[in-house]
């Protein structure tokens, strides 16, 4: 996955979408204040330095990174937090017993727990998408790139004989956002799109020194849109 | 090892000791079927060496094998039976295997040395004499007779050696 | 009437003498400080003391031993009551938080561990002063152990038990913690052994069942004498502990080498065990975590508490069992002595992680730092230094201190207080992380709270009901190396053998009585009240 920071503008419309798709719990205020905020995909932002007015925010959406070398794997004692065969960094809710060893250990903090169980109020309840699990309470969840999707393209594809087409396959936030700002594709084929946005100069990957190989790539800011 | 009852005597600290084991060697009774009975451990050199070896350290040393065993079938086995990768290592990696291996065979140690010291110290055939004067301070003891020996003898040596011979024991274990 | 302690003057399970133990038995803090000047006298051994002296010894400490065991005051029982009601009301906070879910803890993102894993970590420090240093003690043979091991034994059980059942209870799916153990199961799957998480709990595992078999093999004898001095119901019971135990040779030897074993595998067992508990956080890519001086560090941490903790637990025990004449002066001044040196070893480890820290120049790590130094943390950190460096650097350094049980008793839990916010400040740093939107702080809650007091009233509650079930000291030590002096004048043993020879604990009227200029016979007639009108 790319990301431009020139063009997202911080909507957070991707927050929204990842809430609606993938059947995020709502913590409520109080606990969102403590930071127990479950959002897989949340808009950092950074204030410039600067007075108001003169002063510039800056917005980094984070989601799991689906690290390489993720640091949260090893550290989990009963493999809830693996590596599946097709390189995503897969959390297995089933086995998970809670010790939230995972989450200390990335440095993205993407990783977030069902501290009670998920509550849906009325009418949340009726859009809860049937692909996804509904999790319970004492388990860590993660952005998944949303798998599901993958898998029914990759299904579909594989029914109709064809490869997975450029672009076919769409997270919920990419799907969402409005600037285009996010891209997801295929990143060992040279010719997709995310391959040639990985190779432009401004491509950084988020907390490189911690070497987790993370998946997705950020292109920084040079300019854009000034809040 | 079949035996011919017992014979038992309260004897007077540790010279009561030596000289009783001294008129038990002279009425012929093999020194495996003698047993001093005492609050605390008496030393050796009153006893005239060990009474009889003890087979806790073969516990041990088994105790050792199987926890090491145990524990590089759990570091490096277990991952044969399924591949599960985990931060994008190779499956099979050396150094935590060794923190694994490590505790198990200590735990083996353990848990085997205390099970052969049960069941050694539990397993010893026929209920056998036992007086709760060993609980205040007193040493008896205690012999298991072999078939050639008959009682009033073992028991006339020991009187004449100071010890006080008791009648057939009241209490076992 | 010099009697002789063998046949005729004891009666089968008669406990000796009428009322042997009294109150003019003690002849209070004269003794005591009397038992000191022995000491600085220079005067290495005990007098010689016959074996009849050594049998009115022997008597004594049994009366004592057993006539603590057996009484049972209203006091006692509304300890145990009270004790048992705060333990109560946290089994309700752990029940309550599974119920509603572990989020009614203050933990959040990011800082997903607070004061259970400090628990954790503290108890399981509490453990090492038990099974690690008795085992120190025993190898290095030193003298002055005996009346001590037992009860610092039975410290690191208890602690342990307290100490592993914190990981449970911080889970989110506490129902589900048996999948951690490795054996084979219906899910098809074995656990993650490269975790850390498994370290600990193999580790923990092994300390657990070493310490309280390191516990429970030379309690055994006196399990017997126990078994013979009561009756019914109880009797059954140590019968059953006793495991057949008759008190012969061939027992003693059996004994002798398994406690070897024991003593030479439960030192690196404690070792490993707190350097795991340190590399859960070592081992990670958090900031103010990963280090290497953490294993160390940790263990150092841990003999430190586990030390002080155990001179609170002597002070307590001493006084209320009325031992004071075993557990002397002379031993709180050198565990005073042990506890000063293992504080500087800490303070010089802190130090060592600090300056590492912060000549790195990490951003997080030196904010983590200026947050203890002069931020939100500041109190907990500068309380921590006050309590577990300066103060015990002050202090114990005289002898006036470190034998006044109220200064021992204040330093020693002052140093507990120091190590636990140590543990906090280290568990709660990850509020603080490499990304600043992400930044959290944490604030415990009532469950908590609940359930970490609970856990010390279960430690008091545990050892109250052990004192009145077990013997706190280990007799058959005691009273073997009360004789290993005299074996070695008849030259019945080697000059350099296993037991070493008791020159404290040896009742400190003995000593009193040497440096006074009276006879042994005298000290030991003040203690068992009979005999030796000589």
């Amino acid at each position: 996955m790319v990301v431009d920071l020139d063009v997202c503008t911080g909507c957070q419309a991707c927050a929204v979408a990842c809430l609606a798709e993938n059947n995020v719990g709502i913590v409520g205020e109080e606990e969102a204040a403590i930071g127990s905020a479950q959002h897989w995909i949340r808009i950092e932002r950074y204030w410039d330095e600067g007075e108001y007015p003169e002063v510039r925010a800056q917005f980094l959406p984070v989601m799991c990174q689906q690290c390489g070398k993720a640091p949260c794997e090893p550290v989990c004692p009963v493999f809830a937090s693996v590596h599946s065969e097709d390189g995503l960094n897969s959390q297995v809710y089933n086995r998970c017993i809670g010790t939230r060893y995972c989450a200390h250990n990335c440095p993205y903090k993407a990783r977030v727990f069902n501290f009670f169980a998920p509550q849906f109020p009325s009418p949340l309840e009726q859009q809860l998408n049937p692909d996804v699990t509904v999790r319970s309470v004492g388990i860590m969840e993660k952005c998944t790139f949303c798998v599901q999707r993958i898998r029914r393209a990759r299904e579909q594809a594989r029914v109709e004989d064809r490869p997975i087409a450029d672009g076919e396959i769409m997270p919920a936030c990419v799907q969402t956002c409005p600037p285009g700002a996010l891209v997801f594709g295929d990143a060992g084929d040279p010719d997709s799109q995310v391959s040639r946005l990985m190779a432009s100069r401004r491509g950084i990957r988020l907390l490189e020194a911690f070497n987790t190989e993370p998946s997705v790539v950020y292109l920084k800011r040079e300019g854009g849109l000034d809040v | 090892m079949k035996g011919n009852g017992f014979v038992s005597a309260r004897v007077d600290g540790e010279q009561g000791v030596a000289s009783a084991l001294k008129a038990l060697r002279e009425a012929g009774v093999p020194r495996e079927r003698i047993e001093v009975l005492s609050d605390l451990p008496l030393p050796e050199s009153v006893l005239g060496g060990r009474m009889r070896a003890t087979k806790v350290l073969r516990w041990t040393a088994a105790g050792l094998v199987i926890g090491l065993l145990t524990g590089v079938f759990f570091s490096v086995g277990t991952l044969f039976l399924y591949p599960l990768l985990v931060g994008g290592e190779a499956a099979r990696v050396a150094p935590p295997n060794f923190i694994i291996i490590y505790e198990l065979t200590m735990f083996g140690i353990v848990v085997a040395t205390a099970l052969g010291f049960f069941l050694e110290t539990r397993g010893r055939g026929p209920r056998r004499p036992y007086f709760e004067g060993v609980s205040v301070g007193e040493i008896f003891v205690v012999v298991d007779l072999p078939p050639d020996l008959v009682p009033s003898r073992v028991r006339s040596a020991l009187e004449s050696h100071g010890a006080e011979p008791l009648p057939d024991q009241s209490e076992t274990t | 009437m010099s009697e002789r302690g063998g046949p005729g003057s004891v009666g089968r399970g008669d406990r000796p003498g009428p009322t042997p133990v009294s109150g003019s038995t003690r002849t209070g803090p004269t003794t005591e400080e009397a038992a000191l000047a022995f000491e600085a006298a220079g005067v290495k051994t005990a007098p010689a003391l016959t074996e009849e002296n050594l049998r009115d010894l022997d008597r004594d400490l049994d009366a004592r031993v057993f006539g603590a065991m057996q009484s049972i005051s209203i006091r006692y029982l509304l300890l145990v009551g009270f004790l048992g009601s705060v333990v109560a009301f946290g089994a309700f906070a752990f029940g309550w938080q599974i119920y509603k879910g572990i989020g009614v803890a203050g933990i959040n993102r990011p800082v997903f561990w607070g004061f259970y894993i400090a628990s954790f970590v503290f108890w399981i420090g509490i453990s090492h002063a038990g099974t690690l240093v008795s085992a120190i003690l025993r190898v290095l043979k030193v003298e002055w152990r005996m009346p001590l091991t037992r009860a610092a034994e039975a410290m690191t059980l208890f602690a342990l038990m307290i100490g592993g059942l914190f990981p449970i209870i911080h889970l989110g799916r506490n129902w589900r913690f048996y999948w951690m153990i490795p054996v084979p199961n219906e899910r098809g799957l074995w656990p993650n052994f490269r975790s850390a998480l498994m370290w600990d709990l193999l580790a923990i595992l092994t300390y657990i069942t070493a310490s309280s078999l390191f516990l429970l093999l030379p309690l055994i004898p006196d399990l017997a004498t126990a078994r013979d001095r009561t009756r019914g119901l109880r009797r059954r019971i140590y019968g059953l502990l006793s495991f057949g135990w008759r008190g012969t040779q061939q027992q003693w030897h059996r004994l002798h080498v398994a406690m070897r074993v024991f003593t030479i595998v439960v030192i690196p067992i404690a070792v490993s065990v707190h350097t795991i508990v340190s590399w859960d956080f070592g081992m990670t890519l958090v900031e103010g975590w990963r280090s290497t001086v953490f294993g160390p560090y940790f263990v150092i941490g841990a003999i430190y508490s586990g030390m002080a903790a155990l001179i609170t637990v002597l002070v307590l025990v001493r006084r209320s069992l009325k031992l004071e004449d075993y557990v002397t002066l002379r031993h709180f001044d050198r565990l005073g002595k042990v506890l000063l040196a293992v504080s500087v070893i800490w303070f010089y480890m802190f130090w060592a992680g600090f300056l590492t820290d912060w000549y790195g120049g990490s951003t997080v790590a030196k904010l983590i730092q200026h947050e203890h130094l002069v931020g939100h943390s500041a109190v907990l950190f500068w309380t921590m230094m006050v309590v577990n460096v300066l103060i015990p650097f002050i202090l114990l350094w005289f002898r006036r201190v470190r034998t006044s049980m109220t200064a021992m008793l204040v330093i020693s839990l002052l140093v507990n207080v120091g190590m636990w916010i140590e543990r906090f400040l280290i568990v709660t740093s990850p509020g603080i992380n490499s990304l600043s939107y992400n930044w959290g702080s944490y604030t415990p809650q009532w469950p908590e709270i609940a359930i970490a007091t609970a856990t010390f009233a279960a430690f008091a509650l545990l050892y109250v009901l052990f004192s009145k079930a077990l013997p706190l000291i280990s007799l058959w030590e005691v009273k073997e190396s009360w004789r290993v002096d005299r074996w070695r004048r008849e030259g019945l043993i080697e000059a350099e053998s296993d037991v070493p020879p008791l020159t404290m604990g040896v009742p400190a009227v003995t000593g009193a009585t040497a440096v006074t200029g009276a006879t042994a016979v005298t000290g030991a007639t003040a203690i068992g009240g009979r005999g030796g009108a000589s």
